[in-house]
């Protein structure tokens, strides 16, 4: 190789990949450098050892990117499996044991299916759902992407056929299957799904792990946000096997779609199951507080921070508690007797009154009677229906008898 | 995620083979795997090992008449474990491994090579009769139950006419009750197709213009979710199958790795936003799905289109120089897996940490 073939010994100064000037390859430039793709480049003609092997160097510049772009691709690096070398003797011992002991129990429970296969085989084919269909053909034409489906059109053959085509029709009909067509039901699968599992002819173990799997799609579809298909789950699971965990879950999917009385019975659940059960009690003050029962929620926060006196959770939500009790004692006892007849509408309408009361008090003492007043003309008619309602449920206004 | 937080791949049992491996499968609900390839003879074979003390015990060794390119337990019950394997003449045989000289259901699907199978239904995954569909290099897809002869209940082929295209990877998904099916084959001119088994339909298609070496849906038997779709040149995509736009599809997000033909993607039985894909340069990368805030969002017309979320990298190994060309989890023990590769050997891996992500 001569001086001719080698440019940076011209004098050009740059790399031969990438074309990165050579002085940039140096740890003050790396430095003050925060281009992440020249970065990068730089990372690369390093590692290569084309212009020389620096270990330093490419070590400072991998913890400059990883700094700058920790999920950069260029800090991928090849390397070889871990063995039970890369683990110190405690861990290694762990997972070996781990492995060790999960072989001789699976081993265990084969020879239990094996001893059973023998007596509940005919069962099992009896269940199953018919054969699909009969033999249909389905043609795939090798159509590019953006094209779409259209249906078969009746193409006129003769001149009285002619006469019949409405072109105003065809076009029209043309636009509504295309716009049908747009119409694609994303949501549907959530109403058809069996809420409730067959489970005839299933040992202990299958209910078990059948229960387990579908608690499992529940957590899964709760941590990726969608709440109503984890409470399917769920109940499926539950349907099988009512376990804890199943109920436990299902009351925090709840909560996270606010539904705070179906919410409080799982909790109900969980605690009859197993009394004294932390996130039950957590969950269930949840739903007290958002009923704007209070006293049962400090209750339950009290009873898991005896227990457990450092849960955060348990401290954050009785400080909350205890501070919504403090701001509005008054609203409380004010609006207790409404609140038996109107459920539904009254949280809105109590935040409506709150808010209201809170003004006045700020407000100033000359308009204070005047916003009392019109406070009271607004409200007056839905106190007298609230009042008609809770007179006719208490049956104070019965129909006459008849004797 | 600090080094020590991430989960580390460990190669436990290395075993050398002498035959070419193509596939390799857990027999489930035990701590035995099967793999199957092709003896230099040109007959193909299955073996059946157990993880003993540490080592792989061979159990059995069964050979056939014709090399066998893939095989799944997708569709057999627990109680029957029967091994379902599509072989290089276009056969599909149904092996009871305790008895395997004569296969309980046989039948000369395709004309050609049986280059993928997958089954459902079975294992008590996904809801309905047990199926299995397979896709060859005749182009065909063809959906068989093992409880009719000869017949494919399902037949996807191409139009009289049309050039054939290799289908190199098939999947089923979307089991979540009695009447829903869908298979998704990938082809290798880099289409992928979504057939929908209850209304006969194509429901997508889209190209991802490099030839689609594995498909897989992230649950069978949920509706359909996420699909992981790999490729030639080393890229891999995530559709997120929540949301389907009308003309635009499935949102997806692609990413590059292996800087080789990324051969397969395997997801975690255990939790479905994990998965490993398989390169040809040897390597193991192990990925983590995150969803977007939002995971569908109206477009300028109003219509709802999907988002796609990030795939971050766990962790990679590289095993050996040679691709490797099946993954397959463990069903019962949360971070066991099997791979086989070119330089016929087969590998037991355990994966730690995988409970804390």
């Amino acid at each position: 190789m001569t001086a001719k073939d080698n440019p940076s010994l011209w004098g050009f100064g740059t790399t031969k990949t990438f074309k990165i000037p050579v002085e940039h390859l140096d740890f003050k430039y790396i430095e003050k450098c925060s281009d992440v793709k020249h970065l990068e480049k730089i990372l690369c003609v390093l590692r290569s050892g084309e212009e020389g092997y620096y270990p330093e160097l490419t070590e400072f510049c991998e913890k400059r990117l990883k700094g700058l772009a920790p999920e950069s691709r260029a800090l991928r690096k090849d390397k070889p499996a871990a063995t039970a070398s890369s683990f110190t003797a405690e861990e290694w011992e762990k997972i070996d044991g781990d492995i060790k002991s999960w072989v001789s129990e699976i081993k265990k429970e084969e020879n239990k299916i094996h001893c059973h296969e023998t007596e509940t085989f005919p069962a099992m084919d009896n269940n199953l759902p018919p054969v699909r269909g009969t033999n249909s053909r389905l043609h795939v034409t090798k159509e590019k992407y953006s094209n779409s489906r259209r249906p078969k059109k009746k193409i006129p053959r003769d001149y009285a056929e002619w006469d019949k085509f409405d072109v105003e029709k065809e076009c029209s009909k043309i636009d509504e299957d295309y716009k049908e067509k747009a119409v694609v039901k994303n949501k549907s699968h959530l109403s058809k799904i069996e809420t409730r599992i067959d489970t005839a002819g299933l040992t202990e173990k299958e209910k078990t792990s059948l229960a387990t799997r579908e608690k499992e799609k529940g957590n899964e579809a709760f941590n990726s946000g969608d709440y109503e298909e984890a409470i399917m789950y769920y109940t499926r699971s539950i349907s099988v096997l009512p376990t804890v965990a199943a109920y436990n879950n299902r009351a925090q999917a709840e909560l996270k779609l606010q539904n705070w009385n179906s919410a409080f019975w799982d909790c109900e659940k969980v605690l009859e199951l197993e009394p004294g059960n932390l996130k039950a009690l957590l969950r269930r003050a949840t739903t007290y507080k958002h009923q704007n029962k209070l006293q049962e929620a400090i209750e339950d926060l009290n009873k898991v921070l005896n227990v457990e006196p450092d849960n955060e959770l348990a401290k954050k939500t009785l400080l909350e508690v205890e501070r919504d009790l403090k701001t509005d004692p008054a609203s409380k006892t004010q609006t207790k007797g409404k609140r038996m007849v109107i459920q539904e509408v009254e949280n809105s309408e109590d935040e409506d009154g709150k808010d209201r009361r809170r003004a006045q008090e700020d407000g100033s003492g000359d308009k204070s009677k005047t916003s009392f007043l019109f406070w009271l003309c607004k409200n007056l008619p839905f106190y007298m229906m609230s009042w008609l309602k809770f007179s006719v449920s208490t049956k104070i206004l019965s129909p006459p008898d008849f004797f | 995620m600090s080094a020590f937080e991430k989960p580390q791949i460990i190669a436990h049992i290395q075993k050398g083979l002498n035959y070419t491996v193509f596939d390799c499968k857990w027999v489930p609900c035990s701590a035995k795997f099967v793999t199957m390839g092709n003896f230099a003879r040109g007959t193909g074979v299955i073996q059946l090992y157990e993880i003993q003390h540490g080592d792989l015990k061979l159990l059995r060794e069964i050979e056939k008449a014709k090399p066998i390119k893939c095989g799944t337990f997708g569709a057999t019950s627990l109680q029957q474990r029967y091994l379902a394997t599509g072989d290089f003449a276009g056969n599909l045989h149904i092996w009871n491994l305790e008895a395997p000289e004569i296969p309980v259901y046989s039948v000369k699907g395709h004309k050609e090579i049986i280059n993928t199978i997958d089954g459902v239904g079975g294992l008590g995954i996904g809801e309905g009769a047990p199926e299995i569909v397979t896709g060859s290099r005749d182009g065909t897809v063809k959906v068989w139950d093992p409880r009719q002869k000869d017949d494919p209940v399902a037949n996807m082929e191409p139009v009289q006419g049309e050039n054939k295209r290799d289908c190199w990877t098939v999947a089923f998904g979307n089991a979540y009750n009695q009447e829903e099916r869908v298979v998704c084959a990938g082809y290798d001119n880099g289409d992928i197709k979504l057939f929908d088994l209850r209304n006969m339909s194509l429901r997508w298609e889209t190209n991802i213009k490099n030839g689609v070496c594995s498909l897989e849906f992230d649950r069978k038997d949920i509706s359909m979710n996420k699909l992981v779709a790999t490729s030639l040149e080393g890229k891999f995509h995530v559709f997120d199958m929540r949301t389907q736009h009308p003309t635009k599809g499935f949102a997806s997000v692609s990413e590059k790795a292996h800087k080789s033909t990324v051969w397969q993607v395997r997801h975690l039985p255990q939790n479905r936003e994990l998965f490993l894909t398989a390169g040809g340069a040897g390597s193991l990368h192990l990925w983590k799905y995150e969803y977007p805030v939002q995971r569908s969002k109206k477009d300028s017309e109003g219509v709802e289109m999907g988002v796609a979320g990030s795939v971050s990298l766990l962790q990679n190994v590289t095993l050996s120089t040679q691709p490797i060309s099946s993954l397959d989890w463990s069903p019962d023990k949360r971070g066991l897996c099997i791979c086989s590769s070119f330089d016929q050997m087969v590998r037991v891996l355990i994966v730690t940490k995988l409970h804390k992500i």
